[in-house]
């Protein structure tokens, strides 16, 4: 050591330049400890935000091909990105779905069942992992689980609402802000949580940020503001022939408050849809802005889809296609080969959470059921799940039975608790699932296979 | 509410309860079988025309029925107990129906609590209301038609009247009837959770 010339340099310094180093070097540690993201420059991580509607279902969009639903700002996010056409929730019910989305775990796991069993605390969010790493991170909007409102670890802003069981107000909403009640900002809650999220997006700060939109729209009362009103009057809805307008009244229907005739419900929550999307239009023109499109992560998904009719259905919860499969979007510039495509592999919403760690460079949670898909954004073949759960729990007053259910790409098999019989369909010849296979020769012959993988799926296996 | 009126003469048992309450239960299971099957008409048209009239006819015998059943019974000589017994059959028939239905989903317990949802209890504050209704025109029928002076409003009927009106807002109106749902849920909550 001591021929090195940079020691002999050292036993040369003055008291000056001694205490000039060392000065710096306080400066730069002080710097590092506030700013962590610095030290690691080369090691930029993206800004997230996720974007959680309610109620929307997969076909409900412009870019979906819709006969008249127009979503101008979700197609546009969706041609810088990837719209994942075959996504799907895992549990049909918002409460646990939210659970899915926010942990990566089946709602078994997480233990948020249905709209009743409450959220547990020890539960691990994404946003959680996503703060240790140095993330500013906020949740803005509908939290529903049930149980007392969490004090969501790793979460700096948490706006959220109460009022009407966790479900929230379409007018004058007042939100809980760090626990406290306060009244709402601007009359639509779509706009007013919007609000929120650009101002926390457009905060001046060193660390990338996640931001969780979770939005009260669609979900019922489907209540648009005066700007879309009427927006869709004199519009043929194109509901499906078994519908009627009393499906609302009938088969225990009437305790999704859906009073009045389904195709009222149906106009306003179209124009309620067009609300959203204006406002998510607001979120991507604020990163446009702020010059930070390229570096932003968008994910767009719904928490569940919803029957108009189909299957002489209203609401959710059932395992059929029109109530399981969700719009899904990711966008993120960086990251995407051959933007605007469609993707058709069978992503879940317990691929969300590991997906944005996997995106931010954060090891996935061997703890967590879902599975990255940024794979998928990077490889349109990308090899992916053959299988997957679906599962189902009882959710008082609502008359659906539990059940759990396997989907491949090409059958679907329920088996549901009580009387009701089991059901398997061929999605690819009968889309619309009018025809049960069971006790035909082809059912007889499918069915111990799917049945083997039920049991399999059941058992917290993969396929 | 006052007796059975003496210038009424009473008829059988079969006449003055069972048949009125029969007549509105025949209505109802028919309008529910036809508004269960109309989806198979191959007419879209068809299919909600159908649709519109049987659930309408469905929702009038499950709601309204006491406006029929209450008067025939009373001009037929049944006493106020007859009248509010054979007034309540049909929705007494259809909670069981539905009562039925739900157990296949939930436990004894949750099927039980079932009855007293804020729709169940509309329906039968409901049915007292148009029971107290049918009986204020009842009377102002007998009234004119023997020329006696008796009181037509009296207390009863009357209270039964408002608080059919005050439970209409309560269970349906205040809120859209989500208040009350939560309410029943907090009280499920505290007994099965």
């Amino acid at each position: 050591m001591s021929n090195d010339p940079l020691s002999r340099q050292d036993k040369s310094v003055t008291r000056r330049q001694a205490l000039k180093t060392i000065g710096g070097a306080l400066a730069a540690t002080a710097l590092a400890s506030s700013f962590p993201n610095l030290l690691f420059a080369g090691d930029k991580r993206p800004n997230i935000i996720f974007i959680l509607s309610d109620d929307h279902r997969w076909d409900m969009l412009g870019s979906m091909g819709h006969p008249f639903i127009q979503t101008p700002h979700l197609d546009r996010l969706a041609e810088g990105g990837v719209l994942f056409s075959n996504a799907f929730v895992t549990t049909s019910l918002c409460s646990p779905s939210r659970g899915s989305f926010i942990t990566g775990e089946y709602a078994h796991k997480h233990g948020v069942k249905n709209n009743i069993t409450p959220w547990n605390d020890t539960n691990i969010t994404f946003l959680e992992l996503l703060k240790q790493v140095g993330y500013d991170t906020a949740f803005i909007g509908k939290w529903h689980m049930p149980g007392k409102l969490p004090e969501l670890r790793g979460v700096d802003e948490f706006i959220t609402f109460t009022v009407q069981g966790g479900q929230g107000r379409y007018y004058n909403c007042p939100l809980i802000i760090d626990g406290r009640e306060v009244p709402s900002r601007k009359p639509y809650i779509t706009e007013d949580l919007t609000d929120y999220a650009l101002d926390f997006v457009s905060q001046k700060r060193y660390n990338p940020f996640c931001l969780y939109l979770s939005h009260k729209a669609v979900h019922h009362q489907f209540l648009p503001p005066p700007e879309t009103k009427g927006m869709y009057k004199g519009v043929d809805l194109n509901l499906p022939p078994e519908s009627d307008p009393w499906i609302t009244w009938s088969r225990g229907s009437i305790w999704y408050g859906l009073l009045g005739p389904m195709d009222l419900h149906f106009r306003m929550y179209c124009e309620a849809l067009a609300a959203l999307d204006q406002q998510i239009g607001r979120v991507l023109d604020k990163l446009d802005e702020l010059g930070i499109t390229d570096n932003t992560i968008v994910i767009y998904a719904g928490d569940n889809g919803y029957f108009w009719g189909e299957h002489h259905l209203v609401d959710k919860r059932w395992p059929y296609e029109e109530s399981i499969r969700v719009p899904l979007i990711v966008r993120y510039p960086e990251y995407t080969r051959y933007p605007g495509r469609k993707a058709g592999q069978m992503v879940l919403n317990i691929d969300v959470a590991p997906t944005i760690l996997d995106m931010a460079g954060i090891a996935v949670p061997s703890g967590m059921d879902g599975m990255s898909i940024a794979p998928i954004l990077k490889n349109p073949d990308a090899s992916w799940r053959k299988a997957w759960l679906y599962e189902y729990f009882k959710d008082y007053p609502y008359q659906v039975p539990e059940m759990f259910a396997v989907r491949t790409d090409r059958h679907k098999y329920i088996e549901y608790q009580g009387r009701k019989k089991a059901e398997l369909f061929d999605i690819l010849k009968d889309p619309l699932e009018m025809h049960n296979l069971m006790n035909t020769p082809e059912g007889e012959r499918i069915q111990p296979g799917l049945k083997k993988m039920l049991e399999h799926l059941k058992k917290g296996g993969q396929l | 509410m006052n007796q059975v009126n003496t210038a009424i003469q009473k008829t059988s048992y079969t006449r003055r309860i069972v048949m009125p309450a029969a007549v509105v239960l025949v209505v109802m299971a028919l309008s529910f079988i036809v508004y269960g099957s109309a989806w198979r008409i191959d007419s879209y048209a068809l299919h909600r025309f159908v649709s519109h009239l049987s659930a309408v006819v469905l929702f009038i015998s499950i709601g309204f029925g006491p406006l029929l059943v209450y008067p025939v019974a009373y001009f037929r000589g049944a006493g106020v107990g007859e009248r509010i017994y054979a007034s309540l059959i049909p929705p007494i028939i259809w909670l069981v129906k539905e009562l039925i239905r739900v157990s296949e989903f939930f436990t004894f317990g949750e099927t039980m609590y079932f009855i007293f949802n804020p729709l169940n209890i509309m329906i039968f504050i409901g049915a007292f209301g148009l029971m107290a209704l049918s009986e204020l025109f009842c009377r102002r029928s007998m009234k004119k038609r023997t020329g006696k002076p008796e009181k037509v409003i009296t207390v009863l009927p009357v209270f039964a009247i408002c608080t059919a009106i005050a439970g209409l807002y309560i269970f349906m109106i205040w809120g859209g009837g989500v208040h009350m749902f939560y309410i029943y849920m907090k009280v499920y909550k505290a007994l099965f959770i």
